[in-house]
């Protein structure tokens, strides 16, 4: 593993102090009486102003960010203003977390700004810096992509933003992203296949044995599939809506890990007839990471019931496409002697290898940010 | 029957191995934002400095001033442009006022000009010699402005008013830089290093010195000298992101892109160094390339995206010689070139223009260079390579 930190740490290295000018990144979603999203503000700016490098050692740590949010948070405020016809609209932040641009580190904050009442009509103020750096510039990108965002200068410091002109939150979108993720997000394609491909055998006396009749392995599958929904579901619609955090990095190794259990179970056979709860428990897991996908398309601000049904209703039809095209093949390959060998051991030591890798790359994080 | 099922095997392992090598292809970078796992983790390198040491605008000209300056002389030693909206911030009340003091408005010339916002530019400088015709400093600024116009009358003019006022280098030099520009490179060369011997200098002005000798070398065609004049200049001035940048040019004109590589790589945070590092990394096929090719696009992205057009002529170089896109290349160099004439502006068109093979876009360009009496080699050189190619 050392020449694996030793590359992160000259990443590091190469990429600090990269020269950009000062610019923040606002992304915000127009509801009917709120305004919502991310604010990302470079961690150099903000080190600037309000000394985030509390021993001033040159180097800005997670701890030293995280005691300097109330701070960061206050000057938010400060900085950033919405008010309707019916006054200033109230804001709130969500818990601070970091991201990255170009040219570095950026603490990204959950923004809500609440109107009270549904209004046609709100105007943005943007102070942010430009005390301290009369080339600094508010980016703001709206929801519709692809439109040009807003941006804020010394000279143009507040917009109008009209609530009523936006694109009308469709169920399609969202649910072209849960296919979507299924289709691309590879280690939920590798897990549902490592569920999937005992479901045609069954288990008797240390030896895999063809499953009797199309009946059987069809409930197999539904028993699985339906587990893994539920619990899935279940993590997403609470993680989605800010009741449940866990940091991703742990999410995400444990989704690798997940991937290898189940791998490592079609090998050396441990869960048999509960494998269902094992889908469910690890489903759980997965959950998580569908709320992290569904969060970052930055569709915190249009109607969150619809988003989270329809991307809901997306994950579960790229998973039901991949059961038709998967089950059918290999019910009828299940009688070949070869099965059990080739297309269950060879197929599952593949996926074995592949989440290992994973695991290890997101356990030892080699994304180092900065 | 059994070939049936033959075939049905190696149809699902097929599957299986597409589905693999999916998985190697790596997943879109974006900016996910995270909690980090651990206190420790470092997320930013930030500088150094003392508690206490941020404040507001002073309203004092005088230390207004101060304060402006040493931003602006921190951006001229590290090239990071966070420092010019700083200057400009301390000059706070300062920047709008027509009633500023000259020494405020000759600054804020200079702070335009590095914005590329060059009538505004002169327009203060204008006004700052209509009320003290002898600053110097006002004198050698529209002087360079005007230069990098190729407005060379007006220069001219400037430096003959500035000589009397400096010292005989900064007079000689003002001179030679247009010289060096309309077909007197070589005897300019000769003068200034004739001066620049005569007596001992302080190493900033050295630096300068030997940078500008550098390149009226380099117009004169002369390569070893102006490699000699460069790397003295280094010496003077070890890190200063242009004369860097001149060198590189050298390296990469000469093909001896390993030293490219080498010579840059501390200041890689630098776009215009990280984009000739950039170029010849890409011409060795080293595997850092792909990496600095996706930052520099970024970087270029994240200016579109704030509406900055200041780099223009980065951005051309980048789409010709990194990214390998003529077309691009040429709308911007000719967007470039009808703000700025040095010699690399007009040579990005005229490379643009012969890769694309439009000879005739680099029309304009051409009659600046037959009128002006640009005399840069490589400028010549593809002058005539599209006068041959429009035929």
């Amino acid at each position: 593993m050392r020449w694996w930190l030793a590359l992160a740490l000259s990443l590091v290295c190469a990429r600090a102090w990269a020269h950009k000018p000062s610019d923040s990144y606002l992304a915000l979603g127009r509801g009917e009486a709120t305004l919502a999203g991310r604010w990302d503000i470079a961690l150099r700016d903000l080190d600037d102003v309000l000394g985030v490098d509390q021993n001033a050692d040159g180097e800005l740590t997670w701890g030293e960010l995280r005691r300097a949010a109330p701070r960061i948070e206050s000057y938010a405020r400060e900085s950033l203003r919405a008010s309707s016809d019916h006054g200033l609209c109230r804001l709130s932040f969500g818990s601070m977390a970091v991201t990255k641009h170009s040219d570095g580190g950026y603490a990204s904050l959950p923004v809500r700004f609440d109107c009270g009442v549904p209004v046609r009509r709100v105007r943005l103020r943007y102070e942010l810096l430009f005390s301290r750096d009369a080339q600094h510039r508010g980016v703001v990108q709206l929801e519709d992509e692809g439109a040009p965002p807003i941006v804020f200068t010394k000279s143009r410091r507040e917009v109008e933003l009209d609530l009523t002109t936006k694109p009308r939150s469709s169920l399609l979108e969202p649910l072209a992203l849960g296919v979507d993720h299924i289709w691309h997000g590879y280690d939920h394609l590798l897990f549902l296949l490592a569920l999937l491909l005992p479901s045609v055998l069954r288990r008797e006396g240390g030896r895999w044995l063809p499953t009797a009749d199309f009946r059987a392995s069809l409930g197999d599958v539904v028993r699985l599939v339906t587990a893994f929904t539920l619990a899935h579901s279940l993590t997403l619609g609470l993680a989605a809506s800010g009741w449940l955090a866990l940091s991703p990095r742990l999410v995400e190794s444990a989704i690798a890990l997940s991937v290898v259990l189940a791998a490592l179970n079609n090998l050396f056979p441990l869960v048999e007839r509960e494998r269902w709860l094992a889908a469910f428990g690890l489903g759980l897991l997965h959950g998580f990471g569908f709320a992290a996908t569904l969060l970052d398309a930055g569709t915190a601000g249009s109607s969150f019931g619809r988003t989270l049904l329809g991307f809901n209703l997306g994950v579960e039809l790229g998973q039901l496409a991949i059961v038709l095209l998967l089950l059918p093949a290999m019910f009828g390959l299940r009688r070949s002697p070869r099965y059990p060998r080739f297309v269950l051991g060879l197929g599952s030591a593949v996926v074995l290898l592949v989440s290992s890798i994973w695991l290890v790359e997101r356990a030892f994080d080699v994304r180092v940010i900065s | 029957m059994r070939a049936r099922r033959v075939l049905a095997v190696v149809g699902a392992l097929t599957a299986l191995l597409g589905l693999t090598s999916l998985v190697t292809s790596p997943r879109p970078a974006r900016a996910q934002p995270f909690v980090p796992s651990s206190d420790l983790q470092v997320l930013e390198h930030v500088p150094k400095r003392l508690p206490g040491a941020q404040r507001e605008p002073s309203r004092d000209p005088l230390v207004a001033e101060q304060r402006a300056r040493y931003a602006l002389e921190l951006y001229q030693r590290n090239a990071d442009p966070r420092q010019l909206g700083r200057a400009e911030a301390e000059l706070g009340a300062f920047w709008e006022s027509s009633q500023a003091p000259v020494p405020i408005v000759v600054l804020r010339a200079r702070l335009r000009a590095t914005n590329h916002e060059f009538e505004a530019a002169l327009g203060d400088l204008n006004a700052a010699l209509a009320r003290e015709p002898d600053d110097a400093q006002a004198r050698f600024e529209r002087a360079t402005i005007s230069t990098v116009l190729g407005r060379y009358d007006q220069a001219r003019a400037d430096c003959g008013r500035l000589a009397p006022l400096v010292s005989d280098l900064f007079g000689v030099g003002c001179r030679a830089a247009i010289r060096g520009l309309t077909g007197d490179a070589r005897a300019a060369a000769a003068d200034l290093a004739e001066t620049l011997g005569r007596s001992p200098r302080r190493p900033a002005e050295r630096g300068w010195a030997e940078s500008l000798l550098g390149e009226l070398w380099l117009r004169a065609g002369d390569t070893p000298r102006a490699e000699q004049s460069l790397k003295a200049a280094l010496r003077s001035t070890p890190d200063d992101p242009y004369t860097l940048a001149t060198l590189a040019d050298l390296l990469l004109d000469a093909g001896r892109d390993a030293e490219v590589v080498s010579l840059l790589r501390r200041h890689e945070s630098v776009d215009a160094l990280l984009l000739r590092a950039s170029i010849a990394e890409k011409r060795l096929a080293l595997g850092k390339f792909q990496a600095h090719a996706v930052e520099l696009g970024e970087r270029f992205d994240a200016e579109r995206l704030r509406g900055s057009e200041v780099h223009r002529r980065e951005q051309a170089r980048f789409e010709l010689s990194v990214r390998g896109n003529a077309q691009r290349a040429l709308e911007l160099a000719l967007a470039n070139f009808a703000v700025q004439r040095e010699p690399w502006d007009v040579r990005l068109v005229l490379e643009a223009a012969l890769q694309s093979r439009q000879p005739r876009r680099a029309d304009r360009a051409c009659r600046f260079v037959a009128e002006s009496g640009l005399e840069d080699p490589w400028v010549r050189r593809l002058v005539q390579k599209l006068a041959e190619a429009a035929h």
